[in-house]
């Protein structure tokens, strides 16, 4: 059996992202625009929300609003919210971006949850080499501790949406492996959706 | 005793854009990314180099600087002054093999 390639995040919804989803390969999707949400053949669509916090009471404050059947991921802006983030149940992943606190041994030991990384904040990163050394330490660092990653888009248009080889392709580079890391857009975001959701 | 001289293995990657951006200006974006990336020695390690197949560009590197090529691809958003994305349509290490993509 082929394996089944999940997009986590994609901040844009319609009929046109999802037609290239299909196109694509993509068996999954995450996204935090409900506006356009419907029975799309071929394509199981989740709902996601993607909380940005300073601190650990509005981390929780925000995680208590949530409905059950939204998945939860949180941008820390701070160490505090990183450590949070990283062992409460209720979160899916955290999500990298180029201003991250360092991922030392100490938020690693207390890492519950996985780390995900978007095309979107990639790209962001690269525009400032500050951010962009930063992120790529980060996805080093995760390596180093074998901690598993999960890429996704974080696509606002059709055009944005790339194929899943291209995704691992990306993670591999990140994290300097010289093959694909196809686990970060299949099997690792799958068992999460089924972790979290299916609860 | 001498070491033996192994030959590198290339990989060719073929690229897609969103746009109607010509082949040239496709290739001169991605290159001056991946210099952007890896600076003068790793253009050089990568043995990076362009071609075209039909309408498609394709650029080949050797194998284990695929990853690294194609973060390049991924990161490009303007060529020729028009916003792009591009998108990989397939690894292969023949020509031929990649037009089986195609």
């Amino acid at each position: 059996m082929g394996r089944e390639y999940v997009d986590f995040h994609l901040s844009k919804f319609d009929s046109k992202v999802a037609e290239t989803l299909v196109s694509l390969g993509f068996k999954h999707a995450c996204t935090t625009d409900y506006s356009n949400l419907g029975q799309v053949s071929g394509l199981s669509v989740y709902r996601k929300a993607v909380l940005e916090a300073r601190s650990r009471t509005e981390i929780l404050q925000r995680l208590r609003a949530l409905a059950n059947n939204v998945l939860a991921a949180v941008k820390p802006l701070t160490r505090e919210a990183l450590i949070v983030a990283a062992r409460d149940k209720r979160v899916a992943t955290v999500v990298v971006h180029g201003e991250i606190a360092e991922l030392d041994r100490h938020v690693v030991e207390v890492l519950d949850n996985h780390l995900e990384i978007t095309m979107a904040e990639v790209v962001e990163a690269f525009s400032d080499l500050r951010r962009w050394r930063n992120l790529q330490s980060l996805c080093r660092n995760a390596a180093k501790f074998e901690l598993p990653m999960v890429i996704s888009s974080g696509a606002m248009s059709a055009e944005e949406v790339m194929p899943p080889t291209q995704l691992a392709y990306v993670v591999s580079a990140l994290k300097d492996e010289p093959t694909p890391d196809l686990e970060a857009i299949s099997t690792v975001p799958l068992k999460l959706l089924r972790e979290k959701l299916e609860r | 005793m001498s070491g033996r001289l192994v030959r590198l293995k290339r990989r060719y990657v073929a690229v897609k854009p969103s746009s109607n951006a010509s082949p040239e200006n496709v290739s001169d974006a991605v290159r001056q990314c991946f210099f952007e990336l890896y600076g003068k020695t790793g253009f050089s390690q990568s043995g990076l180099r362009k071609g075209t197949a039909g309408s498609t560009v394709f650029f080949s590197c050797y194998s284990e600087w695929v990853p690294k090529l194609v973060l390049a691809i991924s990161l490009v958003r303007e060529v020729g002054g028009v916003r792009t994305v591009l998108k990989t349509v397939g690894v292969s290490g023949t020509v031929s093999g990649l037009k089986k993509h195609l």
